[in-house]
């Protein structure tokens, strides 16, 4: 894409809209004046009073205008490679999804253990995509990671990616030095000592895989919840994926509640979609009995996890050839995200406020970062969607450098139309459209 | 329970024949026992049933497989599925090519899918394959056009052998409904009880599992089969016991604390059989550790043991399955 077609320093009227904001709780008619990079007026009805000479004009048509989503997990393969999802392929995969803000945990070719390794990755990261929040390593090797020095960096948090360490009392003190320099600390429910091929139950046993017993992710939620109350230290914690665990958020002192975060695909999928070994629903963690996800779904709505995350783990297409044990984890999923958390409204289970406010404010308020609303002053970071508009997702389609995931083939219900970020046009569908039509 | 002839239920001229009965299996491929319904499997069982009747009366078989290829890849050791599929195949009228896979690519760095596409574009007819992943015979018949039997996945399935066990059964019970089956040993890493839970259940078997509980599979209890941890227990009123080998390996510790302690407690002879279920007869998918799970005097008992009739209606029974599929991939099946 050529974003600089798309872009223009005039002002912007966009008016004829459904406007949702979570940060005021409104849904309702709206139209937006956005100049400079920020929301300069809000109105409350379909059109402005007035608006500034020269400025541009978008007619919304019905469609939803909203804050563009902060994604709080998101992964990449590397900082440069032909065909692997780098900061620069995701960055401008974000765009494609509505995404504004992803945070990048480390990962295994990626592991964002040194400042030296946040400045490379920083340096990757693209000016026309998606903002890319790296996360720095709680571990570098076997040894705590320089946190001060990666904050220095530019690491916008600290995370385990997902490799926990065995040790609680490393853990701890990992903690409570992360704590010093005010750097919110991720951290995963994934315990060291199972391999989460697949949720311990009937579908596993019945396909002939060693299951993980979906309670060890309680245990491990519960471990991390206790050790940050010891350092003193509020932190984000996920994935939440089965009812053990919401039952031991629930039973938590409100004092020691941490922000937790659900994947997407969780609340889409359950362990039956495994049933003919698809390596495609291979994902970390796996996928849970339906009364799990049901369960979640009704979290998701009470706002008990109140973060729903892409979880978008790139991983090489060739990967995906292998049997379901042998298989590349995980998959594309940062442009699914937001037509597959749709369809918790579509379906009448989440309210489409609740749906933005784990998509976009809640995140961006655990990160602390100016985003995430509809309101006079705020940064023009905002999507404009068609709710209705259907799709069969199409991962050789995506601009994900990684071409699987879960929703290749599936029908889901609602369209990205526009993304900006600063009162910059970053993504078009229909210019998009029109550039594969050529 | 009483014993019948071991003879065919159904006699016609062409083994094969009732490849055209109105519930037959009609996949392209044969990948695990969930494809069948119980209509299917029996027209399946009783083709295998004629195929061994011609074969011990040394009858003209009817080569439903001439000019066609079917190729053995076996990334696990195996003797007899192996020699017994490549059997099935030559009396069939085939040509059966065995990939030796010790020298092939994939032993240097070849992605197993790569492996599989280049052995399609070979296009053999069939391809007969034995993978340690459960899901593996699954990818082969995405990525290929030849038709694809799965000869064991991991611990996921081994549909010829259920099928095999059912028509050993049938042969000498004289129908599998009612019988009362108890399967014995590694569980959790049997791909055969897995596939003979599921099949026999179809067939109106009553199937109990009995192990210690490190060696059953992880929610046993949703698979909706009694389950016992002791032959006292688990073995009065079986009229089959099917044991299972354990791997010695998994006998240091993790899932059994030793050899001798599995043998006292889980491994089978004359004497306990006879005080538990005197009536009933010995099944082993093979192959067996004699002296751990099963003595060899009761392997080889000749009254006892059923062990050599599923090897003999192994070979019948994948002969079905090879002509089944080859009429169905004839005649365009999905």
């Amino acid at each position: 894409m050529t974003t600089s077609a798309l872009q223009t320093n005039k002002p912007l009227v966009i008016y004829g809209a459904r406007l949702i904001d979570p940060a005021s709780q409104y849904d309702g008619p709206g139209a937006v004046l956005i100049e400079n990079q920020r929301i300069v007026g809000v109105s409350q009805s379909a059109t402005l009073n007035s608006k500034p000479d020269g400025a541009d004009v978008l007619d919304a048509q019905g469609c939803v205008l909203a804050p563009a989503l902060v994604d709080l997990h998101t992964q990449v393969q590397g900082l440069l490679g032909n065909g692997l999802e780098t900061p620069a392929t995701l960055a401008r995969a974000a765009l494609a999804g509505g995404v504004s803000h992803a945070v990048v945990h480390p990962s295994e070719n990626c592991p964002l253990d040194t400042p030296e390794a946040i400045m490379a990755f920083l340096a990757q990261t693209p000016n026309d995509g998606a903002v890319l929040l790296p996360a720095g390593n709680l571990r570098h090797q076997d040894t705590m990671a320089e946190y001060g020095l990666m904050q220095e960096a530019g690491a916008a948090l600290l995370s385990d990616g997902g490799q926990v360490s065995p040790n609680a009392a490393q853990r701890l003190a990992h903690l409570r030095y992360a704590q010093q320099f005010g750097l919110t600390v991720c951290l995963s429910t994934l315990h060291p000592d199972f391999d989460h091929l697949a949720t311990a139950g009937a579908v596993a046993s019945g396909l002939g895989l060693h299951g993980t017993p979906a309670s060890v992710e309680a245990l491990t939620l519960a471990q991390q919840v206790m050790l940050a109350q010891e350092a003193r230290c509020r932190p984000l914690i996920g994935p939440v994926t089965t009812h053990q665990a919401l039952e031991t958020l629930r039973k938590l002192d409100r004092e020691a509640m941490a922000v937790t975060w659900t994947p997407v695909t969780h609340l889409s999928f359950n362990a039956v979609d495994m049933g003919d070994l698809d390596p495609q629903y291979r994902l970390c963690p796996p996928l849970r009995i339906d009364d799990d996800r049901r369960t979640l779904i009704e979290a998701t709505r009470t706002g008990l996890v109140p973060i729903i995350t892409s979880s978008h783990a790139p991983c090489s297409t060739g990967g995906k050839l292998n049997p379901f044990s042998q298989a590349s984890i995980g998959g594309a999923i940062i442009e699914d995200l937001l037509p597959a958390a749709l369809s918790l409204y579509h379906t009448g289970d989440v309210e489409l406020l609740t749906l933005w406010q784990a998509l976009s404010l809640t995140p961006a308020r655990a990160l602390g970062i100016d985003t995430g609303e509809i309101s006079k002053g705020a940064p023009a970071n905002l999507v404009l969607v068609d709710l209705d508009a259907p799709s069969v997702r199409r991962a050789e389609a995506l601009m994900s450098a990684c071409k699987a995931s879960p929703y290749d083939g599936r029908r889901l219900q609602g369209r990205l139309l526009k993304t900006w970020i600063k009162g910059q046009m970053m993504y078009d569908f229909e210019h998009e459209l029109a550039e594969a039509s050529c | 329970m009483s014993m019948t002839t071991p003879t065919s239920t159904e006699t016609t001229s062409d083994p094969a024949s009732s490849d055209l009965a109105p519930h037959a299996f009609a996949r392209r491929h044969f990948l695990s026992i969930d494809q069948l319904n119980e209509a299917s499997a029996r027209d399946l069982m009783n083709a295998s049933s004629a195929f061994a009747d011609a074969i011990r009366a040394e009858d003209d078989i009817p080569h439903h497989l001439a000019n066609a290829r079917v190729m053995t890849v076996f990334f696990e050791n195996s003797t007899r599925t192996l020699a017994s599929f490549e059997m099935a195949v030559k009396r069939l009228g085939g040509e059966v090519i065995s990939l030796p896979i010790a020298a092939s690519s994939t032993k240097k760095g070849e992605s197993l899918a790569d492996t599989l596409k280049t052995l399609d574009a070979m296009r053999p007819d069939m391809v007969v394959m034995r993978h340690g992943a459960p899901g593996a015979a699954d990818l082969a018949a995405r990525l290929m056009d030849a038709s694809v039997i799965n000869a064991g996945d991991g611990a996921r399935g081994h549909p010829t052998q259920a099928l095999l066990d059912a028509v050993t059964l049938q042969r000498t019970f004289g129908d599998v409904a009612g019988l009362r089956v108890t399967i014995c040993g590694d569980i959790r890493h049997s791909r055969v009880a897995r596939s003979n839970v599921a099949l026999l259940s179809l067939l109106g078997a009553q199937v109990r599992l009995c192990a210690p509980g490190p060696l059953l599979p992880d929610a046993v209890h949703d698979w909706g089969v009694p389950v016992s941890h002791s032959f006292a227990e688990g073995l009065p009123g079986s009229d089959v016991v099917m044991m299972l080998r354990v791997q010695t390996e998994r006998m240091a510790g993790h899932f059994v604390p030793s050899v001798r302690e599995y043998h006292r407690f889980f491994g089978l002879d004359l004497k306990t059989l006879m005080e538990h279920a005197p009536a009933a007869k010995v099944m082993h998918p093979g192959p067996m550790n004699r002296g751990v799970e099963i003595t060899g005097s009761l392997a080889d008992h000749l009254t006892k043991s059923l062990i050599l009739d599923q090897v003999e209606l192994g070979v019948a029974t994948r002969m079905a399955v090879l002509s089944k599929l080859m009429a169905n991939r004839v005649g365009g099946a999905a």
